[in-house]
Order: C-alpha cells, then structure tokens, then sequence
C-alpha cells in the first residue's frame, strides 16, 4: 500500500494534486454555505479529484502494469477508496471549520448537517468506485455523470416533498454515517471482486 | 523444474480465440515467442501472468498456480516487461526506483544504479520525456533490479535502433547466465530471437504452431530451391511448407528427406517460420 500512494502522490504532485489544494484552499476561507444544501457543488469539489486519479491512470495504463506487480487486488481497489473516503471526510469538516474562523457572520453549519453530508458523500463514492470497478476507467465519465444526475434529482426530490434538501432532514446523523461507512465498506469488497474478475 | 508449465490455454474474444496453448519451458532456457501481428503473443503473456481471466487451461509459473493465492509471492521472482513499458508518465527513473523498492523485497538499488548508467538513462527526466529506446531500457533496468528469476517481456526490442536492440539483448544474455534464470520474449522480429533464444515457439491466430528447440529446428528443417520440375519429384509428405513462382520454387523441407541431388539452401529462423505460417495460410 505504501507503494502505492507513493506512485500516487509522486505521479499527481505535478498534476492532479495542487487541484486538491486549490480547492480546499478555495473552501476554506470563502464565506459561502457549502454545506447548507447538499448542492451540486460539494459533491463535485469532494469527488472530482478522485475522477482525475482514475484518469490518470487510465492513461498510464495501470491496470495492465499492475496485476504484473507483486500487489494484491485487494491494495490496487483499496488505495482509491482510501484516498477517496479520506478525501470526502475531510473536506466538509474543512469546510464547517472554515466557515466558522473566516465567515463569523455567518453561523457554521452544525456538526450534525456536516456528518450527513459527510456520509452522503461516501454513500455517492461508495457507488461511482463499484461501478468504475466494474465497468472499467474507460467508462468512468458516465457512472460518474449519471450518479451526479441521481443524487440531484434526490436532492431536489427532498426539497419538494419536505421542503428541506438531504443535508437538512431530520434524520439522527451519526446511524446515516455508520451506514453510509458500512456501505463503502461492502462496495469496496464487492469492488475487489468485480476487479478479480473483470472482463475489461 | 520447469519454469512454465502450460496446458490448454485458452482466451476467447469476439473474433479471436488463443486456442488451447500447451507447452513447458525449463527453468535456465531463453523461449522466443514469435508471430504476426494479432496473433496472441501479448494474450498469452497476459494470461501467463494472470493480468487477464482465462477461459480454460492451467498455468504454472515456478511452480504455483498462477491463480493460486500463492502467486502474489511467487510475482516477487518475475519481471515484466509490457509493449510501450506502461510506466506512468509523470515519474523519473529515480522515482520509479523508489516504488519499485516499495514493491519488491529483494530490490537491489544499486543494481538498478548500474543499469541507468549502462542505458545511460537520465535520472531525473520524466518518462513522457524519454524517446521509446529509452522507456524500454528503463523498464528493462527495472525487471532486471529485483533478483528475479523469470522474466517476460512483450515486444521489448520492437521499435528499438539495432544499437540499443544490442545492448538490450546483451542484458538478456547476462541475466541467463543463471542456471534458474528463464526468459520468454515476445518478438515479431525474429533475428533478435535466433541471436539469443533457446526455443521458440510459433503462434498464428491464435493457434500455437510450433513449440521447438532453435537448433533442432535448424537441423530438422532446411530451404531447397526446386524447378517445378523437380518439386513434383519431391515427396510431398517432406514438404512442410513452399512457395511457388514463374521460375521456379523454395521449399521448407525435412533434411533428412531431401534427395541427394538437391542442394539446401542457408536456412535461418525466419525462413522457417515464414514457411510455417505460409502453410498454416493455405491451411
């Protein structure tokens, strides 16, 4: 696994990463409610950079090079969805503790709103990474697009039928989250399997 | 021991099918994989290397079953070469060193060292920036640089100016000096192969035609230059494969059956196989 990030970060750190820090620098001072409605934006800011990872390595071919390394499947799936989960984990907790030190007047949202989008989050990556798994990276752009589309439409379904978006339900946060955990959890095993017996 | 032990490999596509290959090389040989472009070279590295499913068959790799969960260790003792090297973009040879250090627990840095030197391969240019000759010599540097007893190579010299094909070969050469040392090279050039392989085997859509010792195949097999008369003479169970012209023709023949008043031609590896796959054509 250390391999592994390590090829990560060496062959992102010229590319892909300074997009991640740009954009956690670009949330994290700017006085705007992110996470006040689980808009199309923190998904987009949360996931875009691992959509960026898989490109990469569709062009450096890496699901050739790789099954000829001694690494186990189990590592190549598991270092995207580690990077992953850290990555939509720690975003919206910037964000929340951002808004509070940079945006005083505008109240932080509470820890509550932040861990359902934090779980929203895994539950919209816990999909996209079993079906770039599955389908193969070539296809990544439409699993990608259609889900975007989905969880949209579940937003703004929400906010019709309840008057609230998804991040402001009245739902205890922390069962969601400790699903949404198992659920990227049992994507990731599932994942390893369709990537043992891929056809792409 | 065997090095490789391969029994009714078979991979089918729409279109293709690599057709039940069955061979074993020994450990301490050099097998050269020869065939036209498409005809499942890069398929059957692929799937002696478990980096594509299989449809039938068995493969052992020193020893394991390559879909043994044993063969993740067994990987530690192989080198891989792939066509193009497929190394990402974005890493200098110094980089590459350290992942692969990461990798492999019997990386041997300094090895790794010599061989960038030797290749006289810059370290701390990207991979996108080296020419082709210098991509395959890098990861050429890198199979080499871990201890490993088996190593595959897909198309390794293809594209590569004679000079670097010579030094890449000389490696080759080196690394068999190992009595357990094993090599299959994949090649549509088949002079590289006659310099420095063992055996060769002959793939053509898909089928394995030929599975030989190099010598032997030299000794068995020669090239007779015949007038129409003379090639309706000859026996045509003799005949492995010909071709015929407004003048005359040539024909692949065995040896021992050649009639005495017939001269063999100089014979090399790729008039052999050229006469293989023309028979294989008219089937």
């Amino acid at each position: 696994m250390t391999a592994l990030l390590y090829r990560t970060f060496a062959i992102n750190v010229g590319s892909t990463m300074p997009s991640f820090v740009v954009v956690l620098l670009f949330c994290f001072p700017l006085p705007f409610p992110w996470l006040d409605y689980l808009s199309i934006y923190t998904i987009l800011l949360a996931t875009l950079p691992t959509v960026f990872l898989l490109q990469r390595d569709r062009k450096d071919r890496w699901y050739e090079l790789a099954p000829t390394l001694p690494i186990s499947p189990q590592a190549v799936v598991g270092e995207k969805y580690l990077l992953t989960g850290g990555y939509v984990c720690l975003l919206p907790l910037l964000i929340a503790n951002g808004q509070q030190f940079f945006s005083a007047h505008l109240a932080p949202p509470p820890m509550g709103r932040t861990l359902l989008a934090i779980a929203l989050l895994l539950v919209f990556s816990a999909c996209f990474l079993f079906l770039v798994f599955w389908l193969g990276p070539r296809r990544l752009v439409l699993p990608y697009l259609l889900l975007l589309v989905l969880f949209l439409a579940l937003d703004m379904g929400c906010g019709v039928l309840t008057g609230h978006p998804l991040t402001f339900q009245p739902v205890p946060p922390l069962p969601f989250l400790a699903g949404a955990v198992l659920l990227f959890l049992l994507s990731y095993r599932a994942a390893v399997g369709r990537y043992i017996h891929r056809t792409w | 021991m065997n090095a490789i032990e391969c029994r009714d490999l078979t991979k089918y596509y729409q279109g293709f099918t690599l057709d039940h290959i069955t061979f074993s090389l020994p450990s301490g040989s050099i097998l050269g994989l020869v065939g036209e472009n498409g005809a499942g070279k890069s398929t059957t590295l692929n799937l002696l290397m478990n980096a594509l499913p299989r449809d039938g068959g068995t493969v052992c790799l020193l020893g394991t079953d390559n879909q043994s969960p044993e063969f993740l260790q067994t990987k530690q003792d192989i080198g891989v070469v792939l066509d193009e090297a497929c190394l990402p973009e974005a890493v200098t040879p110094m980089e590459l060193g350290r992942i692969m250090s990461m990798t492999y627990t019997r990386w041997d840095e300094e090895r790794y060292q010599t061989y960038l030197k030797r290749f006289a391969l810059p370290r701390t240019k990207s991979f996108k920036e080296l020419s082709r000759g210098m991509r395959m010599k890098l990861a050429i540097a890198a199979a080499l640089s871990h201890h490993a007893k088996l190593l595959l190579l897909d198309e390794a010299t293809s594209g590569l100016d004679p000079m670097v094909r010579e030094e890449v070969l000389d490696a080759f050469n080196e690394f068999t000096r190992e009595e357990d040392h094993t090599v299959v090279f994949s090649s549509h050039i088949v002079s590289d192969l006659e310099k420095i392989c063992d055996y060769i085997a002959f793939l053509h859509r898909g089928k394995l035609v030929l599975f030989a010792e190099k010598d032997q195949l030299l000794e068995e097999y020669a090239v007779v230059k015949l007038s129409p008369q003379q090639l309706a003479e000859l026996d045509a169970a003799a005949i492995v494969g010909k071709k015929e012209g407004p003048y005359g023709a040539e024909a692949l023949v065995r040896r021992k059956q050649i009639p005495p008043q017939f001269v063999a031609e100089h014979t090399n590896l790729e008039d052999v196989i050229l006469f293989f796959a023309r028979q294989k054509e008219r089937g």
